[in-house]
C-alpha cells in the first residue's frame, strides 16, 4: 500500500477512533458501548498507528507502559467499589448522582461510571500489552509520525 | 474510660510494626546509616508500652477487644492480652529493637536495606498478631505473615542458589503445615461454636470429649511441628541460616520457631492434657531434643550449630508441653526466655565475628577476646546460660526443667534423655561461645591486624542481651510475675506459685546439672573424633532429608511428564487437547441432562439472514482449505464480520460492537504471529481426525444451542434483570448494568485475569529479546 495513503489515514483516524472510544466508554451505561468495546476500540487507533509509522511511534503515543495502564485500571476499578463500603453497602454497589447542569436535566454520575474506566484502561493496557509485544523488533526505520 | 484508651492502645499496638513496614524504606532512605537507631523506636515503643502492662496484668487484668471482621462467618478482629502474650510479646519487641539496631550496621552497605526493614518489621507484626489474636482465624492470618514474610527474609540474598532453595524448602514446609492448621483450626470451630480463642477455652472439655479430637489434634500438630522445626519437618532449619544474621537470631531462634510452641502453649487448656497428646509431644519433642544436639555437634559453622541447637531448645520445650505439669509448664516459661536471650546473643555474636573476621568457621576461629571484648563478654555470658551455669537465668530454665522431668509421668527415663540433650548443648556452647574467643593463635581470612571490635550497634544488641540473663540469673524475682502469669495462662491455676530461686540446693536435678555438663565436657574434648563420626554417619542425608528430597524431584518430575504431554510446543495439539477436553466434558453433560431429542425451533428465517450464514459458512470452508496463511486469516476476519451481523439483525449492539473490534485487533494480531514467527506451509493431507473432532464439538454446540433455544427462557434471573435495571442499576443498557453492577464482581475477576495475562505476554516477549532494556 502506498505509505503516504496509509500514513493520511492513520493520522487522521487514529484520533477519531480514541475519541469514539471514550463516547462508547462513557454513555456506556444506558446505550450500546461501554468499558471493554471503548478499551478495545482505543486498542485499534494505536495498532493503526503501529501499522502506518511503526512499532517505536505507536509506543510514543501511547506514553505510558502498557502493563501501568492495566495496573492503574485495576486499581480504578478497585476503588470504586470502596466508596459504597464507606455507607454500609457491599463492595462495588453503584452509587449514582445527577449533576446539575444548566439547560438540562442534570449529569449523571456514578461509581460504576468510575468501574467501567477501570476496565477500559485493563482492556487497553491488556490489548497494547499484546500487540506491542508481538510487534516487538519490528522495523524501526518507519518515519515518525510529524514526518 | 481509662479501660477503653487502654483497649484502643491495644489495637493500635497491633498495627503498630505494620505502620513501621510500610514507611520502612522511606526511613532508610531519610536517614541512611542512621536507620537502624530510627527504625527501632517503633518496637522500643512498643516494647515500652508492653512493659507498662505488666504491673496490670499481674494484678489479674486482661485488657481484650472484639471488633467485627466477617461476622458472618464468625471471624471477629479479636486481640486479648494476656500473661503468655504479654511475655511473648515482650520478647518480640523487646529483642526486635535490638535486632533493628543491629541490623543497621551489619547490612549498611546492603543496596536494599529498607525494603530489609520492611520484611522484617512486617514479621514483627505478623509475630506480634499471632500472640495478640483471640480469634483462631485472626492468629492463622498472621501466622501466614510470618511465614511468608521469613521466605522472604531466608531468601533474601536471592541471587545465591542456597539462599532460593533454602526458602523454598522452609515455605514448603511451613506453608503446608500451616493448611493443616487451617483445617484443625476450623474442624475446632465447628466443634465448639466459636472462633474466639479464649471462648474455645471457656468449653473446657468439649474438645477433648468430641470423636473428632484426635484429627484436630494431629492436624493443629502438623502446623505447631512444622513452625517449630520438630522431627522430622526439622531440616528447614538450618537451611534457613542462608538469612542474613540479624534474621536468624530474630525469627530462626528467638521469635517464629516459637509460634508452634506458642500455639501449642495457647491450645493447651483446650486439646492437652490427654494421652495422645501426652505420648506424642513427649516422644517427638525428646527426639527433636536429642537429635538436634546431636547433630549441632556435626557441623563447625557457627550459624548451623546454633540452628541445630535452636531445634533441640524447640524439642525441649514441645516435650515439657507434653509432660503438661504444673512445674512442667512452669519451667517451659522460663526455659523459652531464657532461650531467646542467651541464643538471641549468640546469633548476633556470630554475626559480629562473621562480619569482622570474614568466617563463621570455629575451626578457622580462636583468641578474639582481645580484638572484640564487648562481643567476647557478650558471648560468655551467653554460652553461660545456654551451657545452664549459675549464676546465670539459663541455669535457673534448666533446673525447673529437671525437676518437672523427675517429678512428671516421664520420670527418670525422660531426666536421662533430657541430661544427653543437655550435654550436647553444653558442647554446642563451647564450641559456638567460647572457642572462638579463647586460646592464643588467630588465623582467618583476615590479616589479624584489621580485626576490630564490632561498632556499637552492634555491640549494644548482644551486650544487653547477655546483661539480661546474667540479671536475671542473679534477680530471678524479678521477672517471676511474669511468667507466673504465663503459667497460669497456659496450663490453668494449678500451675500458679512459680518460684524462680537461683540454688535449689543439692537435689537430684543439680546432679543431672552436673551430669550434663561432664558430659557436654567431653563431647567437646572429643571434639575431632565427635565431628569425624557425625560426617561420616552423615545423619542429614538420611530419613527426612532424602524424603524431601525425593517428593521434591518427584514432583519437579510429574510437573515435566505433564508438560511434555500437554506442552509440547505444537500449536495443533493445543488445540486437540483443548476442543478434546471441552468437547468431552459437554457431551457428557449432554448425555447426563439433554438426552431428548430438541423440540425443533419454529421460527421463520429471513432471506437476507440466509445471506449471511451462507457468507459464513464460505468463509469457514475458505480459512479451512486455503493454502496462503494470509488467506486463512483474512476468512476468519470475514467470518467474525458476518457473526457480527448476526448480532445485529438479533437485536444485540453491545455484542456485535465488541465483536466487530475484536476481529479487527484478531486479524492484526494474526499478522504479526505470521510475519514474526516462521509457519510451516499447510499441510495438506486429510486426516480424518482433524476433521472429526471439530466437527463433533461444533455438531455438540449446535444440539446444545437448539435445546437452549428450545427451552422457554423466561427464568427469574432473566426478569430481574430486565425490571431491576433502571431502578436499581441507574442504566437502561442492560448488558452493561450486569456487567458494571450486578456482577461487577465477576467483571473485576475477569479483568484482573486479562491483566495478568497481558503482564505474562508482555515477560514473555522482554525475555525473549530484551530482557536487559528496561523499555518496552
Amino acid at each position: 500500500m502506498n505509505p503516504v495513503v496509509m500514513h493520511t489515514v492513520a493520522r487522521l483516524m487514529a484520533p477519531v477512533l480514541l475519541l469514539v472510544s471514550l463516547v462508547l466508554a462513557v454513555r456506556g451505561h444506558d446505550i450500546p458501548g461501554g468499558g471493554f468495546v471503548g478499551g478495545l476500540m482505543a486498542a485499534t487507533a494505536f495498532a493503526l498507528l503501529m501499522v502506518a509509522f511503526g512499532r517505536p511511534a505507536a509506543r510514543k503515543q501511547l506514553r505510558v507502559h502498557p502493563t501501568r495502564l492495566a495496573a492503574a485500571g485495576l486499581l480504578v476499578a478497585l476503588f470504586s467499589g470502596v466508596p459504597p463500603m464507606m455507607q454500609g453497602r457491599p463492595f462495588l454497589s453503584g452509587i449514582w448522582a445527577r449533576l446539575p447542569v444548566p439547560g438540562t436535566d442534570g449529569l449523571k454520575v456514578g461509581t460504576p461510571q468510575l468501574f467501567d474506566l477501570g476496565i477500559y484502561l485493563v482492556v487497553l493496557g491488556t490489548a497494547m500489552s499484546f500487540i506491542l509485544g508481538m510487534a516487538r523488533g519490528e522495523d524501526t526505520t518507519a518515519p515518525e509520525m510529524g514526518g | 474510660m481509662a479501660c477503653c484508651l487502654l483497649v484502643m492502645a491495644l489495637c493500635i499496638a497491633f498495627f503498630v510494626p505494620f505502620i513501621a513496614a510500610a514507611l520502612a524504606v522511606l526511613i532508610t532512605r531519610l536517614f541512611k546509616s542512621w536507620a537502624g537507631w530510627v527504625l527501632a523506636l517503633f518496637p522500643a515503643g512498643l516494647a515500652v508500652w508492653f512493659g507498662a502492662q505488666v504491673p496490670a496484668g499481674v494484678q489479674g487484668e486482661v485488657p481484650s477487644l472484639t471488633l467485627p471482621w466477617m461476622p458472618d462467618l464468625g471471624i471477629d478482629f479479636a486481640l486479648r492480652l494476656d500473661g503468655l502474650s504479654l511475655l511473648m510479646a515482650l520478647l518480640i519487641t523487646g529483642l526486635g529493637t535490638l535486632v533493628v539496631i543491629y541490623a543497621g550496621r551489619y547490612l549498611v552497605h546492603h543496596e536494599v536495606l529498607g525494603r530489609f526493614y520492611g520484611w522484617l518489621l512486617l514479621f514483627m507484626g505478623g509475630m506480634l498478631g499471632i500472640v495478640l489474636a483471640d480469634n483462631t482465624l485472626l492468629l492463622f492470618v498472621c501466622w501466614e505473615v510470618t511465614t511468608f514474610s521469613s521466605f522472604i527474609l531466608i531468601g533474601f540474598e536471592h541471587k545465591e542458589d542456597a539462599a532460593r532453595e533454602s526458602a523454598q524448602r522452609a515455605l514448603l514446609i511451613t506453608a503446608l503445615g500451616g493448611q493443616s492448621l487451617l483445617v484443625g483450626l476450623l474442624l475446632m470451630g465447628d466443634e465448639v461454636g466459636t472462633l474466639s480463642i479464649s471462648g474455645t477455652i471457656a468449653t473446657s472439655d468439649a474438645v477433648r470429649d468430641s470423636p473428632r479430637y484426635l484429627a484436630i489434634l494431629l492436624l493443629v500438630l502438623g502446623g505447631a511441628f512444622t513452625k517449630s522445626a520438630q522431627m522430622p519437618f526439622h531440616t528447614w532449619l538450618p537451611g534457613a541460616m542462608t538469612a542474613p544474621t540479624p534474621v536468624s537470631a530474630y525469627l530462626h531462634s528467638a521469635t517464629m520457631v516459637k509460634a508452634g510452641v506458642f500455639l501449642l502453649a495457647r491450645l493447651s487448656p483446650v486439646l492437652g492434657g490427654t494421652p495422645p497428646w501426652e505420648t506424642i509431644l513427649t516422644l517427638v519433642g525428646t527426639m527433636t531434643m536429642v537429635l538436634g544436639a546431636l547433630l549441632a555437634l556435626g557441623h563447625t559453622d557457627l550459624k548451623l550449630v546454633l540452628a541445630y541447637a535452636t531445634v533441640s531448645v524447640l524439642g525441649a520445650l514441645v516435650m515439657l508441653l507434653g509432660q503438661g505439669t504444673a512445674a512442667s509448664i512452669q519451667a517451659m516459661v522460663t526455659f523459652l526466655t531464657a532461650h531467646a536471650l542467651y541464643k538471641g546473643t549468640l546469633f548476633l555474636v556470630a554475626g559480629s565475628v562473621d562480619h569482622e573476621t570474614g568466617t563463621r568457621d570455629v575451626a578457622h576461629l580462636s583468641g578474639l577476646r582481645k580484638r572484640l571484648p564487648m562481643t567476647a563478654a557478650a558471648s560468655a555470658a551467653a554460652s553461660l546460660s545456654m551451657m545452664g551455669l549459675p549464676p546465670l537465668f539459663g541455669f535457673v530454665g534448666k533446673e525447673l526443667i529437671y525437676e518437672a522431668c523427675l517429678e512428671g509421668p516421664g520420670g527418670w527415663p525422660l531426666a536421662m534423655g533430657a541430661t544427653v540433650g543437655f550435654g550436647g548443648m553444653v558442647a554446642a556452647a563451647l564450641r559456638v561461645g567460647v572457642q572462638p574467643f579463647a586460646g592464643k593463635t588467630f588465623r582467618a581470612s583476615k590479616p589479624e591486624s584489621k580485626v576490630h571490635e564490632a561498632p556499637p550497634a552492634m555491640w549494644v544488641g548482644p551486650a544487653l542481651l547477655g546483661a539480661a540473663g546474667l540479671v536475671l540469673g542473679l534477680v530471678p524475682w524479678a521477672i517471676q510475675p511474669l511468667l507466673a502469669m504465663a503459667s497460669v495462662d497456659i496450663g490453668g491455676s494449678q500451675a500458679g506459685g512459680l518460684k524462680l530461686t537461683l540454688w535449689h540446693g543439692v537435689t537430684p536435678a543439680l546432679g543431672l546439672s552436673v551430669g550434663s555438663l561432664v558430659i557436654g565436657g567431653g563431647l567437646f574434648a572429643l571434639r575431632q573424633p565427635v565431628l569425624k563420626g557425625l560426617r561420616a554417619l552423615n545423619l542429614s542425608n538420611h530419613g527426612p532429608e532424602r524424603f524431601y528430597q525425593a517428593s521434591l524431584s518427584g514432583l519437579l518430575k510429574l510437573s515435566s511428564s505433564m508438560t511434555r504431554v500437554l506442552q509440547n510446543g505444537s500449536l495443533h495439539q493445543y488445540i486437540v487437547v483443548t476442543l478434546a477436553t471441552f468437547g468431552g466434558l459437554l457431551a457428557l453433560a449432554v448425555v447426563l441432562r439433554l438426552g431428548e431429542w430438541p423440540r425443533g425451533v419454529s421460527k421463520y428465517v429471513l432471506s437476507h439472514e440466509v445471506v449471511v450464514l451462507v457468507g459464513i459458512l464460505a468463509a469457514a470452508v475458505l480459512a479451512v482449505v486455503s493454502r496462503s496463511a494470509l488467506t486463512s486469516i483474512l476468512a476468519l476476519g470475514a467470518l467474525g464480520l458476518a457473526e457480527a451481523l448476526l448480532y445485529v439483525f438479533f437485536g444485540a449492539p453491545d455484542l456485535a460492537m465488541t465483536q466487530i473490534v475484536v476481529q479487527t485487533l484478531t486479524v492484526i494480531l494474526f499478522a504479526l504471529v505470521f510475519s514474526r514467527f516462521p509457519v510451516h506451509p499447510h499441510e495438506h493431507r486429510f486426516r480424518w481426525w482433524t476433521a472429526a473432532l471439530p466437527l463433533a464439538v461444533g455438531g455438540l454446540i449446535t444440539w446444545i444451542i437448539l435445546h437452549v433455544a428450545s427451552t422457554p427462557s423466561h427464568t427469574r434471573l432473566a426478569d430481574f434483570y430486565a425490571t431491576q435495571s433502571v431502578p436499581a442499576g441507574k442504566g437502561l443498557n442492560i448488558v452493561n448494568v450486569i456487567l458494571v453492577d450486578f456482577r461487577a464482581f465477576d467483571t473485576l475477576g475477569e479483568a484482573t485475569v486479562l491483566a495478568t495475562s497481558g503482564l505474562g505476554v508482555y515477560l514473555l516477549f522482554r525475555t525473549r529479546s530484551q530482557r536487559k532494556k528496561r523499555q518496552v
